[in-house]
């Protein structure tokens, strides 16, 4: 019982020193009182600490069965498996509420304890803009959400957590979907703090960029998970329908992967500063805006959980979000100037400006699709857009992304010579030409999927022919083996190489989902025991049934083997599991899979007759799945590798941007994307900019490595000590020294 | 160097072209087989409401009614009905509501133009914020017309630097 009251207790305690820390930082920053900032960050510690004692009892009353809170009633019981207990914690609206605010808390706690190393001075208000929102959903769990309700009278078992999250998949998904929701708030305290303090120099950018791009490396593991959930827990052999709620999740995906596009030319460049912060603002409303879709009970879904008062908390937060940041935008639109205008539109930038307009056009449509039926039956007409449309008007899009996919990395910063782009073009063209020609001499119908493979392809060719180039360019600078110039080039170039695994990855996604989607195969059988199914080339033969019983439910499974040519391949057991507490009591169809490189056997057990002499089945062929989850491993590997520290450029902040922009002025050049003239016009100029940076650089006596900065140190502490020295023997009167304060 | 390394990209090329048209080799045998009926079937369902339901499709449920509408669908196409005419036949027994896919007349159209618009929109936008937050610096056009100015005290401090971007 005395959960429930100390539960409560924490989450208010959390919600006043949020509060606390929000008005110590704000203010004392704004003040220039460090002790008040120091208060707030102390203020913040105890709210996080507050939080995270709310979850480990909110954990406790999980794991120990006290049912005498109702949120442990109502989704778990004693039969669950303990980590399913754990797992319970995000099963229900109010756990998964407070998951949601410990990852925001969990954030702020790792900037409180490793301030980013670039940017450090936008932090205090960072925080301060952390805090508001982290006490704002605190207020929302306190109020209308709260896991620690007492249930009464206590009843001897709980309710059990639904089947169909009794999957390793639900320990991960929710977790990784959440940090990447709640991650986007962090780009956007640091965009906001940078306009607050009018401070919208390289650090800006550099720190809201690289929380961004963590974020959405984070959304997009999250998203992948799901699709693997449902694919392999879900009977119906797919990962996507643009659901409402899946709808809610791509939305802010998407506006996020144009702003970390856009806000790489930022960072090379200093241009679109305005539109970076309009992007970064609207990623984050879009995350509140999805957050009040998926738990207002607005939208019909799957997913939604069941109707609750959080809407109208969650709409005024969407509306506060949207208010802090346009007054802000708008109020410092002076601060927000870019320092120079396009050279070109075919440059990268150009291509990085084209991406923009497409992931936007995306969001928008997806966003009119999402909201058409609600605004359709408010006007009293119920019309409702399914999953076939949103595939139908957004395929052609998605076909562009994956061209850009291709085009963007061959292009010249500033300006791309037209006949070295022409020339680059042609041996991706080339090849993607043939691979069409193959397909097409294959007969692969439909023809929208052969376009899209063959896009896929071009994608995939021009990025590994661009990296081939940068291998050969680097060994041209220093003569070295294919290998160790692939590994330096690589290792020099994190942003740029990661960014580049992150495209092989999406032509890896996009080759599973095409080919998944359109040239599946899929039957559904009612078979006698011994007798055959045939689908897309393999042979399926049912053996019968077995059943077990164990972890609080009855499993019964049909034993299916399956030979291809009269060869053995496999043998399949989908099940079917009735559980044997209350909400687990319906029975849940667990397909089984075999995944290869190529295909995917998927066998969903539907129903048998008493005795098992027939049952039914439905069986799919399912071509390239696993090259979805190859993709989502490569994407996060590539994600990790642009986000490794770049030393360069906390030492050299004034000169990084100009020697990073040199630096693919070299390799554009060596690898014949950027015309002579040009190469040695921009050499010269980045050369001396390059030099006036290093000049302020040593005037602020900024240190370059860790050497120079131990010297500096004891330079300024030998001037400290001479200083001292000087005003002890130095021409003050004793008698004004001693009767001084001092 | 150049011309040596580009016969090394036709390689690069053709090596991908075999693994892109082996992977298709590998795949077609699927997907050249005909659909099985079943499979038309939830296809064409796949484009109907369940009345019943909340969200769902005729396809993925699995109420009395989305059963029936598959039934249906599957003896209309056993007796040699296009999907078109299927279609056509559950939208005169229940309304364009039924429909998960928009036709394609009157204010529907909206609907399928909203890829279109969303693109004039978000182009329109950056257009404008081209033409007014961009302004071209005057010492950029001065490089680019290739102005050396003032030769580099110690050019090679940078250049070292430079190396370690590299």
């Amino acid at each position: 019982m005395w959960i429930v009251g100390a539960g409560q207790a924490l989450l208010w305690l959390a919600l006043l020193a949020a509060l606390g820390a929000a008005g110590g930082l704000y203010f004392g920053e704004r003040a220039a009182r460090p002790a008040w900032v120091r208060g707030g960050k102390l203020s913040f510690g105890v709210a996080a600490a507050a939080a995270a004692g709310a979850a480990g009892l909110l954990e406790a009353a999980l794991v120990g069965n006290d049912f005498a809170v109702r949120f442990v009633a109502e989704h778990s019981s004693i039969q669950t498996p303990v980590y399913y207990r754990v797992a319970a914690m995000w099963g229900g609206q109010q756990g998964s509420l407070l998951l949601w605010v410990l990852l925001l808390y969990g954030f702020a706690a790792y900037l409180l304890c490793w301030p980013p190393r670039e940017g450090a001075r936008l932090q205090p208000y960072a925080l301060a803009i952390l805090a508001a929102v982290a006490a704002c959903t605190s207020l929302l769990l306190v109020t209308a959400a709260s896991p620690f309700v007492a249930m009464r009278p206590v009843p001897a078992d709980g309710l059990g957590l639904n089947r169909l999250l009794h999957n390793t998949s639900f320990l991960l998904h929710p977790i990784l979907l959440y940090l990447g929701f709640v991650g986007f708030t962090v780009p956007f305290a640091f965009a906001m703090s940078g306009l607050l303090r009018r401070d919208t120099g390289d650090h800006w950018i550099r720190v809201t960029h690289r929380w961004a791009l963590t974020a959405w490396a984070l959304l997009s593991v999250g998203i992948l998970l799901g699709m693997h959930w449902s694919y392999h827990v879900l009977d119906w052999g797919g990962y996507w329908s643009f659901d409402p709620v899946e709808n809610s999740a791509l939305m802010p995906w998407l506006a996020a992967t144009a702003l970390i596009h856009s806000a790489m030319v930022q960072e090379r460049r200093g241009m679109l500063k305005l539109w970076n912060a309009i992007l970064v603002s609207l990623t984050y409303v879009l995350t509140l805006f999805g957050t009040f879709l998926s738990r207002s009970g607005i939208v019909v879904s799957v997913h939604a959980f069941a109707v609750s008062p959080l809407g109208g908390y969650l709409l005024t937060y969407v509306g506060l979000a949207a208010a802090l940041a346009v007054y802000l935008i708008a109020s410092r639109l002076d601060v927000l100037q870019d320092d120079r205008g396009f050279d070109s539109l075919v440059s990268k930038e150009g291509a990085f400006l084209l991406n923009n307009v497409v992931f936007l056009a995306l969001v928008l449509t997806i966003l009119v699709g999402t909201l058409m039926p609600v605004v359709s039956a408010a006007l009293g007409h119920g019309l409702t857009v399914g999953t076939p449309y949103f595939e139908t008007v957004t395929a052609p899009l998605f076909t562009v992304v994956l061209l850009l996919a291709g085009v963007g990395p061959l292009l010249a910063w500033r300006r791309a010579g037209r006949a070295e782009f022409t020339r680059h073009l042609l041996v991706p063209l080339a090849a993607s030409a043939l691979f069409a020609a193959a397909l097409g001499a294959m007969d692969v119908r439909p023809l929208p999927a052969a376009v899209g493979l063959a896009c896929a392809f071009f994608a995939g060719v021009a990025v590994l022919y661009d990296f081939a180039l940068g291998v050969a360019a680097r060994q041209a600078m220093e003569p070295s083996g294919v290998l160790v110039a692939a590994g330096r080039l690589v290792s020099r170039n994190p942003r740029r190489y990661g960014g580049y695994a992150v495209h092989l990855a999406m032509v890896l996604i996009a080759c599973g989902i095409i080919a998944s989607h359109a040239f599946h195969r899929e039957g559904q059988f009612a078979l006698r025991v011994g007798e055959a199914a045939r689908v897309g080339g393999y042979t399926v033969i049912y053996e019968g049934l077995g059943s077990t019983t164990g972890g609080g439910a009855r499993q019964t499974y049909a034993r299916m083997m399956v030979t291809r040519g009269g060869h053995y391949v496999t043998t399949l057991t989908p099940s079917i599991t009735v559980g044997t507490d209350a909400a687990t009591s319906n029975a849940t169809y667990i397909p089984a899979v075999d995944s290869g490189p190529l295909r995917d056997l998927y066998i969903t057990f539907l129903g048998y007759q008493p005795g098992g002499t027939t049952a039914g089945f439905n069986i799919i062929v399912n071509p390239l799945v696993s090259w979805i989850w190859a993709g989502g491993a490569l994407l996060v590997a590539g994600a990790v590798w642009s986000l490794w520290p770049r030393p360069q450029a906390v030492l050299a902040p004034r000169s990084y941007r100009v020697f990073g922009l040199w630096a693919e002025l070299e390799y554009d050049f060596r690898m014949g994307k950027t015309a002579e003239p040009e190469y040695l016009a921009l050499r010269t100029q980045y050369r001396q900019e390059a030099e006036e940076a290093m000049a302020l650089e040593r005037a602020e006596g900024r240190p370059r490595t860790d050497l120079e900065r131990v010297e500096a140190r004891i330079a300024a502490r030998a001037m400290e000590l001479s200083a001292a020295r000087r005003a002890e023997g130095g021409p003050i009167a004793p008698g004004v020294g001693g009767g001084g304060s001092k | 160097m150049r011309g040596r390394s580009r016969g090394g990209m036709w390689w690069i090329a053709a090596a991908a072209v075999v693994f892109g048209v082996a992977v298709a080799l590998a795949v077609a045998p699927v997907a050249r087989r005909p659909p099985s009926t079943y499979q038309r079937v939830v296809a064409i369902a796949s484009q109907l409401r369940c009345p019943v339901c909340s969200g769902e499709s005729a396809a993925s449920s699995d109420t009395v009614q989305a059963i029936a509408m598959r039934r249906e669908i599957a003896r209309e196409l056993a007796a040699g009905r296009s999907t078109h005419q299927i279609l056509a036949g559950f939208v005169a027994q229940y309304g364009t509501w039924i429909l998960t896919r928009p036709p394609h007349h009157g204010a529907y159209t909206l609907l399928w133009l909203a890829p279109v618009l969303s693109v004039s929109v978000v182009t329109v936008l950056v257009v404008r914020y081209l033409r007014l937050r961009s302004v071209r610096r005057p010492a950029d056009a001065d490089a680019l017309a290739g102005g050396q100015t003032g030769a580099p005290q110690d050019g090679g401090d940078a250049e070292r630097r430079l190396a370690r971007y590299l």
